[in-house]
């Protein structure tokens, strides 16, 4: 029987509700609604922060934004697109590091662990001491990672306009993933994972390096703050935009180190001892002291190198290639 | 405005992005787009997370939708892709509960099977027979896995549509789709429910 067949009988049982069964959620969306106050038209952009044509360049767009058509305007919502899939886990731990929401946690900041914040100083230092590359713009971002038995191999273009790979070993059988440049607003359509050149669909290049992130620490969180768009204290959107940089993108050293700097100045960290990474390399947990500690960041605990999340994702090489299919 | 609040099947409605688009001066109007999605995502919610979450998390759902409105992208008519990204990221925080769900609903289905395994047909026998194979499997995906695997088969999304809700590329869409089906499979293949089910069907 079909695999997915079968995943839709388990779903099947849950029956859709009535409207007077929702009357309770409907009432407090109403009051929620009633307290609003009238808010600028869309699109006007309230914050003023970003304004259109002004953004940083290179910041990788969301998957939403690749198929907007050329010309449109731009939606508010700019987040760094994430590439990967290891990083779920990821995503929720880096957030909880970068966006703090007093409301979320009851109105009280917890003091910031001087532990924890040493654990990403030393990160950012060991950081400063990575080989600086420039990446140019028709090279391609490699990056090999680990999930359990599950090994991944991404080769992303640089600029976003040419066409890239994502290879998945998971338990002996290759599965890729072409990853199509966009150029001249239109990428080519992948149909049971093979390239279609003759059909194209709009999209807009998804670099893989960023030229223009900042270097200090201050300047990298106004930046996450400034990309980032979504609702306060949504950590699964924020911790994208970061673990994209961390895990997906090649950072140059002094970058990398001013996101670890970042983080390392907010408070409600915390040490987790005793965790391996997603390939079983044990290291030191950095860990963000929420009631949803769903994931922990892993530092090598000698040379405070990033290894991966707890459990989920190893991190083995980033690099910087000339084509699809070379390792550094 | 014929806004009926009877789905989107009505023809002469404004389209959603219409709608939060004028809500942004007029909040009220906000309500159309519950009335017209609220039943499918407590749906998901509730096959995701159980009852009693999903009745709560609905309205978390769209008071989330309600604050952010402002960022919906009005080339979008359909909101509901929407709503299932806000959905999913709230059940992104609710991992455990979710896990601790289909462990539960192991449990469950076990019992209900001892009761009325005999009056059941053979298809929906061995649907339920590989249940506990099922949810376990579930239960072992990666999260980012699961919503596009659920998204897919329980919501019936395009993958478009799970790309646009989960702000992830299309490719990424596909391998993990890919990965989840052979994880599910691989959980299945030990127990053989393809030949249990054709076997039932044969010898029935």
């Amino acid at each position: 029987m079909d695999d997915l067949r079968l995943v839709r009988e388990l779903g099947r049982d849950t029956p859709l509700l009535a409207s007077d069964e929702l009357a309770p959620a409907r009432g407090r969306l109403l009051a929620a609604v009633a307290a609003a106050p009238t808010a600028n038209p869309i699109g006007a952009n309230p914050t003023g922060a970003q304004p259109t044509g002004a953004e940083p360049t290179g910041v990788r767009p969301t998957g939403a934004e690749r198929r907007r058509r050329p010309g449109r305007p731009r939606r508010p919502v700019r987040r760094i697109m994430l590439a990967g899939w290891t990083a779920i886990g990821v995503a929720a731990a880096a957030a909880a590091v970068l966006v703090l929401a007093p409301d979320k946690i009851g109105g009280q900041v917890p003091p910031a662990n001087a532990e924890a914040a040493q654990v990403l100083h030393n990160a950012a230092a060991a950081a400063l001491g990575l080989p600086d590359v420039e990446p140019r713009p028709d090279q391609f971002v490699y990056t090999k990672s680990r999930s359990g038995e599950s090994m991944r191999e991404a080769w992303l273009s640089v600029d976003g306009t040419r066409d890239g790979l994502i290879r998945e070993i998971p338990a002996g059988e290759v599965e890729e993933t072409p990853v199509p440049g966009c150029r001249d607003g239109r990428a080519a359509t992948v149909k049971g994972g093979r390239v279609n050149p003759r059909q194209t669909e709009p999209c807009t290049p998804a670099p893989a390096y960023l030229p223009d992130l900042p270097t200090d620490a201050d300047a990298m969180l106004d930046y996450l703050n400034r990309s980032y768009k979504g609702e306060p204290g949504d950590s699964n959107a924020m911790g994208k935009d970061v673990l994209a940089l961390v895990a997906e993108n090649y950072l140059r050293p002094r970058s990398r180190a001013a996101l670890f700097q970042a983080a390392a100045d907010l408070p409600g960290l915390e040490v987790v001892r005793d965790v391996k990474d997603g390939a079983g390399r044990p290291g030191i947990g950095i860990a963000w002291s929420s009631e949803e500690k769903s994931a922990v960041l892993v530092f090598d605990a000698d040379t405070y190198a990033f290894l991966g999340m707890a459990d989920t994702l190893a991190t083995l090489e980033v690099a910087v290639v000339d084509a699809v299919g070379e390792r550094p | 405005m014929n806004q009926t609040g009877q789905g989107r099947t009505v023809v002469d409605v404004e389209d959603d992005a219409s709608v939060i688009g004028r809500s942004a001066r007029e909040p009220e109007r906000f309500a159309a787009i519950f009335d017209r999605h609220a039943p499918h995502i407590h749906r998901y919610l509730a096959r995701r997370l159980g009852r009693e979450a999903a009745d709560d998390l609905v309205a978390e759902t769209f008071l989330a939708a309600f604050r952010k409105r402002q960022q919906y992208d009005l080339q979008r008519p359909d909101a509901r892709p929407w709503l299932y990204g806000i959905a999913t990221n709230l059940i992104g925080q609710h991992w455990r509960d979710e896990l601790r769900e289909y462990r539960l609903r192991q449990v469950l289905v076990a019992e209900r099977d001892e009761v009325s395994h005999a009056d059941r047909v053979a298809a929906d026998v061995t649907a339920r027979a590989v249940r506990p194979l099922l949810t376990s499997a579930l239960a072992d995906l990666a999260q980012g896995d699961r919503d596009v695997l659920l998204l897919i088969a329980w919501e019936e999304l395009t993958y478009e549509e799970v790309a646009a809700a989960l702000e992830i590329p299309l490719g990424t869409v596909r391998s993990r789709l890919n990965r989840a089906r052979r994880k599910v499979r691989e959980a299945l293949g030990h127990a053989d429910p393809t030949t249990t089910f054709e076997e039932s069907l044969s010898n029935g």
